[in-house]
This record gives structure tokens, C-alpha cells and sequence, in this order.
């Protein structure tokens, strides 16, 4: 656009016309006028700010927490997200220092790249608690970033993202790492996740500098997991997208969350339709996508005594359980370790398990027990619990041929064959 | 045109007689609103306003532009953040880079009068881990740095000031401070606190020093922002929006904008009249309001991008009350940077 002296000689005209027109006081008298008479402050009320109570408040919720395992808290939450929807979350509150008590990473079937459900994975590993793990390809089923699992690095890839790992005394640690550049000691599991949600008590706004877009920004059903000041893990899951409406949080609003329920620092792990908990032997969240989704990984918090034959690690849908002194384990998980035959008599209550030129027989609750048609006194009887028989560990390992050393502390079984 | 200025007037009981020097002074303020809009305010000495036609795009699927600054060269300054390859880069419209610092994952970047570059580096996942402001050379060098203990005090915004200090804005303070990294000037608690209290910020995106040596705060907020004007005596001045947002209607996910609210305000320019120019990004829309709080002008750009594909709307800078620069997101995860005049959109409130 050129300015013709025409142009400019029009606009002196007008503005000096304007100008008288217009009567404005001086800037001087608008910020003094302005001075006198701010303008109104209206706030929201804190209680839009933080989250609403709903019918009970968050505090009160933890109040109610029931302990499902020793060093095991659990509680649900209700409450309402910043738009006054709907909010329903699951927390469990693990004390880290209880004696058997483990934070496990699960993969799905065992093997990388696979999928499984979260109650699938809890079951088959006698959890007290789960919850979903990091993110993964749906496609491939590999997940998506770093993934190490007892010790062991599966899975590398460097994104510039919050990775959630668990160290030795199931500390958790919060944070960027790349292994290839560096290692963190006693680090046991490790899954890329983010955004870092909370630090120093303070919730964060870092999901968009952690690369996360689309629908992960809006609101959606969330896993996460935190610590708070008395060192205490929290995992925690809000649903999300339901019909009735509820729509989940955003990742700012989880932030706030885990910072009300006493979180010092926490991370998000994957969530939207992954998002999923078990605790108390069932599945306590509800699946945004109407039914459980299969994932790649989960966090399971396990309390009982690790077994492992020929130095893997055995578990059972039941945990093991100690009576008298004695070790019982699911009789079919650990026959089937050990690769004997079974045969489950329902008439008479029986169990025999053959393995080369050995059987045994045992009879439910009585402690008299057959090793080759040879009479053995059990200290304990093979009992049912949980809808499991159990047997003791001792006898049936060493019954077909394997050793069974016991290990004080931490306390733990090997069995060698 | 001038029908918006007419409405800042203030109430008839409230203005004083006229003066000599106020006629001189609205006469030269005339001249100054109309060279604004025959000269947009980016630009000002060099581009016409049909030559702001910005349509900027990136082939990084890796990485966003969470923030860019148009350089009076005509290049961008893109902060990149992402999972993978984060920088600072100068490019020109033709996607020429002709500067870069990589490996940070910075919230703002501007570019100063002695030709460095102001980086405010979240320190988010990756090395260095540590948020801080820097002045960077042209050559890559940290020529002055204040570095944060945590990523808690991940800094949102930094800009320099005359004085030479830097006025840096953290996720719950703003604060001033010296070439010798002393803090000589803040507001805010650096904490959660709650709204009422005195001092309380929410969620600011930036704050910017005027002229008049009051400061401007946008509050993106978390249910709805609000921008404000603070003298140094840290009193409220000026402000805009609630700090909340009116609840959307069930059937209703698009926010459309409501008078006296915003809904995720980025960033406020003050107009030569006045009166504060606001890219509320919740409703997608500039936003013009008076001196004394009144809405002028909506003009929102949703319309403008509802035939693209797009996933995220990162950022959105006001160039004149009618146009604006906006980043964003594709579903092909490639990003553009586009200027969008919408004069044709235009929806007075």
C-alpha cells in the first residue's frame, strides 16, 4: 500500500477532525481513572481450581483405604474433573519396605511383541495389584521406547520421554534415560511412558514438550504412578470416554490429581483404553473401550515368596503360601514346571504325578502321602485355597529328583534340576 | 475502522474537559492506528500487509512448533519440541535453516537486538536435563545462562528488557533478573496457590514487559485463562477473562468465544491506542479489548483451518486485529505455520 501526498494530506485532515471529536483525556488521567476503579477480580472459587469432593473428598477416600495384602492399600476415589464431569479413579498405595512385597514389570505372554490383558497377567502371576505399563506399537504388540525387565534390556529406543522404572527395594524412579549412554544402579524394570506429571509436590505441564499430540492431550482415561512423602508408591487409574459421561482427565488435571492425593512426583503411563487396574482379584477400573484391552506390559505388585527353577522365575496363579514352616505352591503350576504328568482324581480327592520312574500320590488334607508306593509323612496336608491345590514345595521337588534350597534374605526358593 | 477505537471511549462523567496537548497527542495517535493497519505491526518498516503471507510448512514428524517468533527478516524462530531431534531453529519461508541449537526442548525463543538468540529451555527429557534461560551467539556459544534447580521451574517464557535484565516467566512466577542472575523483580508464589489469593497464577504462558514499565501476564489458566496488566508495585491494573471458563454445553465441544472470558489465551500484543489484541487459542480466535476492560472485536479462525486435517494447534500470535500466525499440527504429523487473514470471518462480539 503507497501513501499519495493526497492520501497523506486526507489523513491529517481526518485525524485532526477525529481527534477534537473524540475528547479523550490524557493517558495520565485513564491510568489514574484506571487506578481508582480496578477492575473486578472474578475468581472461579478454589474449589474449581483443585478438584471437587464429589460425594466424598480424595482426603476422605484415603481414609477409607482398605489393605488387600500387607503393605497393600487400596481405595477408590469419585469426584468431578474441571468441567464438573464425572470422575471415577482407583489408587493403590503400596508401602515399598514390606517384607515379600514386589513391584514386578510383566510382559504380555511372556515374550516380547505380545499382547495380553492386565487380568491375564495379574492372574497368572498371583498379583495383589496391576496396572498397565508403558506405550506400545497395537500393531505389532512391541513397546514403544526402552523396555528392561529384571535387569535385562528387551527393548531400546531413545525418546525424549519420562521413562518409569523400578530399582531395587521397589524404589521408583521417575525420569529420562537412555541406556545406551548410561546406566542407573540397581535398576530392575524400566518402561518409556511421560509425560512427568508431578515434582517437588508441584504438578507439571510437560506432555507437549515430551512430544505426546492428538488424543493423548485431551481428556482420556489415565494410569499413573507417584510416590508421596512418606515414600509410599501410588497407582493410580481414572477412567475415561464412558457413556455416563465420564470423560476422563486431561494430563494437566491428572497432575493436579496425583499432587491432591499426596504425590511428590509422579508420571503418566500409557493410558486411554490400556488404562486398566486389578486389584482384589478383579478387574476395579472400568475399560473406556467397553471391554479389557490386551497390552504389552504391566507393573504388578506381587506379595509372596519368589521361587525359581533352575534360576528362572516360577509363578503361580496362586502365590506361594507359607504353613508351618512349609512352602505351598498350586500343585499344577509347579508339576508342570518340574514337566510331570498329572492326573487329578475327583472321586477320591486324589493327585498323582508321574515323572520318569517316580510317583507320587497325594490325597487333599491328608498329610499321609505315596512316593512309589512308599509311605511319606507330609508336615503339612495338601489343602484347596483360593479354588487352587496346593502342596508343599519341598516334598514334590525333591520327591522328583530336584533340589530345593530355602534362601533367608531376602527370602526366596531355588529349585535345581 | 475507527468504529472500534470510539468504543474505548470512557464514560462521559468520567473524562475531563479536553486539553491542547491531548488534541496533539490523539492527533499523533490517529496517524499512528492508521499507519498500524496500513503497515502491519509485524514487520512494521519493511512488509506491506499483503506481503505477510506466511504458509510455512515442516516435514519433521518428530517433533512440533510449540512456539515461533516472526524475525523482522521475514525468517521464523521455531522452538521444536518432541520425543526425538528438539531444537531452536532460524528458517526462512522456503525452509531454509540458517540457524539452529539443538537438543533442547525450549518453550520460547526470541531473537535479540545484538543478534543472539533468548532460549527458554524447559530442560524436558534429554540432556542437559536442566532448565534454564540462555542467550546463545550466532555461533552456538552460551554467552549467559540462568539455570533452575528443577523441572518444576521448567521456564515458559524469557524476553530481555531495556535495562538488560531478562524477565522470565516459570510455571507458577515471573521474575526479573539481573545480567548477574540476581533477582531484583517477581510476582507470583512458584506454587499452587489458591485462586483469590494475591499473587496467584494458574498456568502463565508469558508475560512482557510495556513501556509504561507494567508488565502483561497471559494466564492460559486451566478452565479458562485470563491476561492482566501489573505496574511494578505488583498491582492489577488491567485485566481480561475470568480466570475460568463458562461450562461448555453437553452437545457442544467447540468453545465458541464469550464475552468477558478466555478460554486458553497465549499471548497479548497492546495496540498503540491501547487496547490489548489477545490469541486465545481454547476458542480459536483474536481478541480485541479496551483499556477499560470492554470487548471491541472477536475475530475467530476456525473457520479458516477446517479444511485441513489438523491435530494440534500449538501456538497463535496476533499480527493485526484481523490476522494471525498459527501453528499447528497435521494428522500427517507434519506441521505448518500459516497466516490467516480473517477479515472475511469476522464475528463481532
Amino acid at each position: 500500500m503507497k501513501l499519495s501526498f493526497l492520501r497523506i494530506f486526507i489523513l491529517l485532515i481526518l485525524s485532526a477532525v477525529f481527534s477534537a471529536f473524540l475528547c479523550l483525556p490524557s493517558s495520565k488521567a485513564q491510568e489514574q481513572l484506571i487506578e481508582k476503579t480496578p477492575p473486578p477480580l472474578i475468581w472461579p472459587g478454589g474449589q474449581l481450581v483443585r478438584f471437587q469432593p464429589g460425594v466424598k473428598s480424595f482426603a476422605e477416600s484415603a481414609r477409607a483405604a482398605k489393605e488387600i495384602a500387607p503393605g497393600v492399600k487400596y481405595y477408590s476415589l469419585v469426584g468431578r474433573n474441571w468441567d464438573g464431569e464425572p470422575l471415577s479413579g482407583y489408587v493403590a498405595e503400596i508401602n515399598p519396605s514390606q517384607k515379600l512385597l514386589e513391584i514386578y514389570l510383566a510382559v504380555g505372554g511372556d515374550n516380547l511383541g505380545q499382547l495380553e490383558s492386565l487380568s491375564q497377567m495379574a492372574k497368572r502371576h498371583g498379583a495383589v495389584a496391576a496396572v498397565n505399563g508403558g506405550f506400545f506399537n497395537s500393531s505389532g504388540g512391541l513397546p514403544i521406547g526402552t523396555l528392561i525387565k529384571d535387569g535385562q534390556l528387551l527393548n531400546s529406543e531413545d525418546l525424549l520421554r519420562t521413562a518409569v522404572g523400578i530399582k531395587e527395594n521397589n524404589q521408583l524412579f521417575l525420569g529420562y534415560y537412555d541406556p545406551a549412554k548410561e546406566s542407573i544402579p540397581n535398576l530392575k524394570h524400566l518402561v518409556t511412558a511421560g509425560p512427568l506429571l508431578v515434582l517437588e509436590g508441584q504438578p507439571l505441564w510437560q506432555g507437549v514438550v515430551e512430544g505426546f499430540r492428538g488424543s493423548i492431550l485431551k481428556r482420556a482415561a489415565r494410569t499413573a504412578v507417584g510416590v508421596n512423602k512418606q515414600g509410599h508408591l501410588l497407582f493410580v487409574v481414572v477412567d475415561g470416554r464412558q457413556k455416563d459421561p465420564k470423560a476422563g482427565l486431561s494430563l494437566e488435571e491428572m497432575a493436579y490429581l496425583m499432587v491432591d492425593i499426596g504425590a511428590q512426583s509422579a508420571a503418566a503411563l500409557d493410558g486411554g483404553g490400556s488404562s486398566a487396574m486389578w486389584a482384589k482379584d478383579r478387574l476395579v477400573s472400568h475399560p473406556s473401550d467397553g471391554k479389557e484391552r490386551k497390552i504389552a506390559n504391566a507393573f504388578l505388585i506381587l506379595h509372596q515368596v519368589p521361587v525359581y527353577l533352575n534360576e528362572k522365575r516360577l509363578f503361580f496363579d496362586v502365590p506361594p503360601e507359607t504353613e508351618k514352616g512349609r512352602v505351598l505352591v498350586p500343585l499344577r503350576g509347579i508339576f508342570e514346571a518340574l514337566q510331570a504328568k498329572v492326573d487329578w482324581d475327583q472321586s477320591t480327592a486324589t493327585v498323582t504325578a508321574v515323572l520318569e520312574d517316580k510317583t507320587i500320590l497325594l490325597t487333599m488334607g491328608k498329610q499321609e502321602a505315596l512316593l512309589n508306593e512308599q509311605k511319606v509323612w507330609l508336615d503339612v496336608p495338601p489343602q484347596i485355597r483360593a479354588g487352587r491345590t496346593m502342596v508343599p514345595l519341598r516334598f514334590v521337588s525333591e520327591a522328583l529328583g530336584a533340589e530345593v534350597i530355602w534362601q533367608n534374605n531376602p527370602p526366596a526358593i531355588f529349585i535345581n534340576k | 475502522m475507527f468504529a472500534w477505537l470510539r468504543q474505548s471511549k470512557l464514560k462521559p462523567k468520567q473524562i475531563k474537559q479536553p486539553k491542547l496537548k491531548n488534541f496533539v497527542l490523539v492527533f499523533f495517535l490517529t496517524i499512528a492506528a492508521y499507519l498500524l493497519f496500513a503497515f502491519p505491526a509485524v514487520a512494521l518498516e519493511t512488509t506491506t500487509e499483503e506481503a505477510i503471507y506466511i504458509d510455512y510448512q515442516e516435514d519433521f514428524k518428530v517433533s512440533h512448533p510449540n512456539f515461533f517468533d516472526l524475525l523482522p527478516t521475514g525468517n521464523l524462530l521455531i522452538c521444536r519440541v518432541g520425543y526425538q531431534k528438539p531444537a531452536v531453529a532460524e528458517v526462512t519461508l522456503d525452509g531454509q535453516e540458517v540457524w539452529s541449537f539443538s537438543g533442547i526442548q525450549a518453550n520460547s525463543a526470541l531473537r535479540l537486538a545484538n543478534g543472539n538468540y533468548l532460549l527458554a529451555d524447559s530442560g524436558a527429557p534429554g540432556p542437559p536435563y536442566i532448565p534454564r534461560v540462555c542467550e546463545v551467539s550466532p555461533q552456538g556459544n552460551i554467552v549467559w545462562e540462568y539455570r533452575f534447580s528443577s523441572l518444576a521451574q521448567a521456564p515458559r517464557y524469557a524476553e530481555r528488557l531495556a535495562n538488560g535484565n531478562t524477565l522470565i516467566t516459570l510455571p507458577f512466577k515471573v521474575i526479573e533478573v539481573t545480567p548477574a542472575k540476581k533477582v531484583v523483580w517477581s510476582y507470583g508464589w512458584g506454587k499452587p496457590v489458591p485462586p483469590g489469593v494475591p499473587g496467584y497464577l494458574a498456568c502463565p504462558v508469558n508475560a512482557t514487559r510495556q513501556a509504561n514499565g507494567n508488565t502483561l501476564v497471559v494466564d492460559h489458566g486451566l478452565i479458562g485463562g485470563r491476561v492482566f496488566e501489573l505496574t511494578p508495585q505488583k498491582q492489577i491494573v488491567w485485566q481480561y477473562g475470568a480466570g475460568t471458563y463458562p461450562r461448555l454445553e453437553p452437545t457442544s465441544k467447540e468453545p465458541a468465544s464469550k464475552p468477558g472470558y478466555l478460554k486458553q489465551p497465549v499471548y497479548v500484543v497492546k495496540l498503540p491506542d491501547g487496547n490489548a489484541l489477545i490469541s486465545d487459542l481454547g476458542t480459536q480466535a483474536l481478541i480485541t479489548v479496551s483499556r477499560d476492560g470492554k470487548l471491541i472485536n472477536t475475530v475467530s479462525w476456525r473457520s479458516s483451518l477446517t479444511a485441513l486435517p489438523v491435530l494440534n494447534q500449538w501456538w497463535a500470535r496476533p499480527l493485526t486485529p484481523e490476522k494471525v500466525l498459527v501453528a499447528f499440527t497435521l494428522t500427517s504429523l507434519r506441521s505448518r505455520i500459516l497466516s490467516l487473514n480473517l477479515e472475511k470471518q469476522q464475528n463481532t462480539a
